[in-house]
């Protein structure tokens, strides 16, 4: 018995591993992209007296779709920034409760926001673009598909509470070095 | 109202991280007031999200954490070595001069206590210096980290209350260089008194030199970033996309410290702290438009001016809130959340909002300091295996320097203002 639970629970963990570590990496990319537009527009500008028609605009729809992305990824790492002073002081049984209860909470909302975003998207996501002339709702796609996507790993966190026992939200602990 | 302050109140006691409190908080309040606006949720949310400006502070993440890897850190202890080591308490003195090179550079103050306390907290005992003194220096000077620009916080101040960045970051020069100085003139006091040692340096000049050499390609650095940004050069995403460049640059080919193959770790690890930041500001647009439907902006100005108190009375109340909330909730959020209650009231006692843009990021970063999360105290105390509470009373003397920046920020205009308008023109 002992066995087929280590051995679900290592799945369970092992794919939201697999989610979060392809959706850290896109995100990486679309950095990548980012900087390099950036960098080239400087040079163009100041070497060459010219633009590369809608880079920033890319740029920008880059930048969404990095929030929208890194934020489920964070969910699983439990990156996100949270007061766990209460938190930490309780016994494991509670604190497993207690993490269930936050990962149903960010479900809930995000499951909210997701069904929302549909009409949303069919309402105005036919515009286009100012520059490259790109439906908005390639770029608003970019909601329901990051609210999914924290759907998905906020279930796969609760699985390993359930499981396993594991605590998975551990808080600001680690160094947020925006601050 | 009570249902979006009690509900935040309550989901952030339980641990739901902040991005998600501030979202299912203000869910709350539209299903119990306004349930047809929920429909725009995701439109605010996606708002939020959609914020072109807030690359840069992708970017400035990214190139404090390759001049990071490239050894940077030993390189500004080295030179600052030169310049303090030969005093009284030598390498005390040397944390907080790297320190205040190091916020130009980092824009971090996290950053700057994990960088710092690592190499200097271990040598500083080793040389006889007490734990608890090596350690408070340590955290009380990375608060400059993120007052001396370029500054991730000040960016995103920039946002919310849709200031220039170049001004922000010339208003806060002076108070974040002023908090370095005054942290130098209490660590040789403190050393003097309790006889911490002088650092012996080599006399040979072409030594001294290759120090010099070495942190002065670093100095350039944010000289490089901030003149590009007040000079009108370059954008501030512009001015930090560039200043990756010439970490990478620097780093592999003058301080050869830095391994291309590290570059994709770091564009991870930057994006990621990225996206922690921006679902925040995402979410917190909800916040933000409810304190607008709820006029709450205008009340609370309404509120302080009728108290029939002297505005220095008010301005000292709002600085007790700003340090307060420091202690309890992280910078961005607490920016986020303050910002638009204050500014408005504030602007109408006269106080500018660059003022009060320095006013609230110094008073916060005093808050990464102070227990019970203070985030530079637990990496220091990792660092040191010091309890947060010894680490943060040996701080205790040296904080003195940010209270009497915070009271020259508060009361003397130029002290923030002179700068810019020397610099940028007007009188912003």
């Amino acid at each position: 018995m002992n066995l087929e639970y280590t051995v679900s629970s290592r799945k369970i963990h092992q794919l939201g591993d697999g989610i979060t570590s392809f959706l850290e990496w896109t995100v990486a990319a679309c950095l990548a992209v980012i900087l390099t537009i950036t960098i080239l527009l400087v040079m163009l500008r100041y070497l060459f007296n010219t633009h590369i028609k809608g880079a920033n605009e890319l740029a920008s729809y880059l930048f969404v779709y990095m929030t929208a992305l890194g934020a489920p990824a964070a969910v699983f790492r439990s990156d996100h920034i949270a007061l766990s002073v209460l938190v930490k002081r309780l016994p494991q049984t509670w604190r497993r409760f207690s993490d269930i209860l936050v990962q149903l909470l960010i479900i809930v909302m995000n499951a909210v926001i997701l069904s929302y975003s549909f009409a949303w998207i069919r309402g105005v996501g036919s515009f286009v673009s100012p520059v490259l002339r790109i439906p908005n709702r390639f770029i608003q796609v970019s909601v329901p598909i990051g609210c999914s996507a924290t759907i998905v790993i906020s279930t796969i966190n609760i699985l390993r509470v359930a499981v396993e026992g594991e605590i998975v939200t551990r808080g600001a602990d680690r160094a947020g070095l925006a601050d | 109202m009570p249902v979006l302050l009690i509900s935040l109140a309550v989901l952030l006691l339980i641990g739901v991280p902040i991005a998600y409190s501030l979202g299912i908080s203000g869910m709350l309040y539209f299903v119990v007031h306004q349930p047809a606006l929920l429909e725009i949720l995701p439109q605010r949310v996606f708002a939020g999200m959609d914020t072109y400006a807030m690359v840069a502070l992708a970017l400035f993440v990214l190139m404090g954490l390759v001049m990071n890897e490239g050894g940077m850190t030993t390189r500004l202890i080295d030179f600052s070595l030169v310049f303090v080591g030969r005093f009284r308490g030598g390498l005390g003195l040397v944390n907080v001069f790297a320190s205040m090179i190091f916020g130009g550079i980092s824009g971090s103050s996290v950053s700057d206590t994990a960088s710092v306390g690592a190499v200097l907290i271990p040598q500083m005992r080793r040389k006889g210096y007490s734990a608890e003194f090596a350690s408070g220096i340590t955290v009380a000077s990375s608060t400059m980290g993120m007052i001396i620009p370029p500054s991730v916080p000040m960016v995103i101040y920039a946002l919310v209350s849709e200031q220039s960045v170049g001004r922000l970051f010339l208003g806060s020069l002076i108070p974040g260089v002023t908090i370095g100085v005054l942290m130098l003139g209490i660590t040789f006091l403190i050393s003097t008194r309790k006889r911490y040692p002088k650092e012996e340096l080599s006399p040979d000049a072409k030594e001294v030199w290759t120090r010099l050499r070495k942190g002065l390609v670093a100095i350039a650095m944010p000289v490089f970033v901030i003149g590009s940004v007040v000079l009108g050069i370059a954008t501030a995403t512009e001015s930090a996309g560039i200043g990756v460049l010439y970490a990478i640059v620097v780093g592999v080919f003058v301080i050869r410290g830095f391994k291309l193959s590290a570059l994709p770790r770091l564009l991870k690890q930057s994006a990621m702290t990225s996206a922690t930041v921006m679902i925040i500001i995402a979410l917190s647009n909800l916040y933000i438009w409810i304190l607008a439907l709820e006029r709450i902006p205008l009340r609370v100005a309404t509120f302080l001016g009728g108290l029939e108190l002297p505005a220095f009375a008010i301005i000292l109340a709002v600085n007790a809130v700003i340090l307060l909330t420091g202690t309890f909730v992280d910078v961005t959020p607490a920016i986020l959340l303050l910002t638009p209650v204050f500014l408005p009231a504030m602007v109408a006692l006269g106080m500018s909002p660059i003022q009060f843009g320095v006013l609230l990021i110094s008073g916060l970063a005093v808050g990464l300091v102070t227990p019970p999360v203070g985030i530079c105290l637990n990496v220091a105390s990792a660092i040191s295996k010091l309890p947060i509470g010894a680490i943060f009373k040996a701080a205790l003397p040296f904080l003195v320097a940010n209270a009497i920046t915070l009271l020259l920020i508060s009361f003397f205009r130029p002290f923030t203002l002179w700068l810019p308008n020397i610099l940028m023109g007007g009188a912003g």
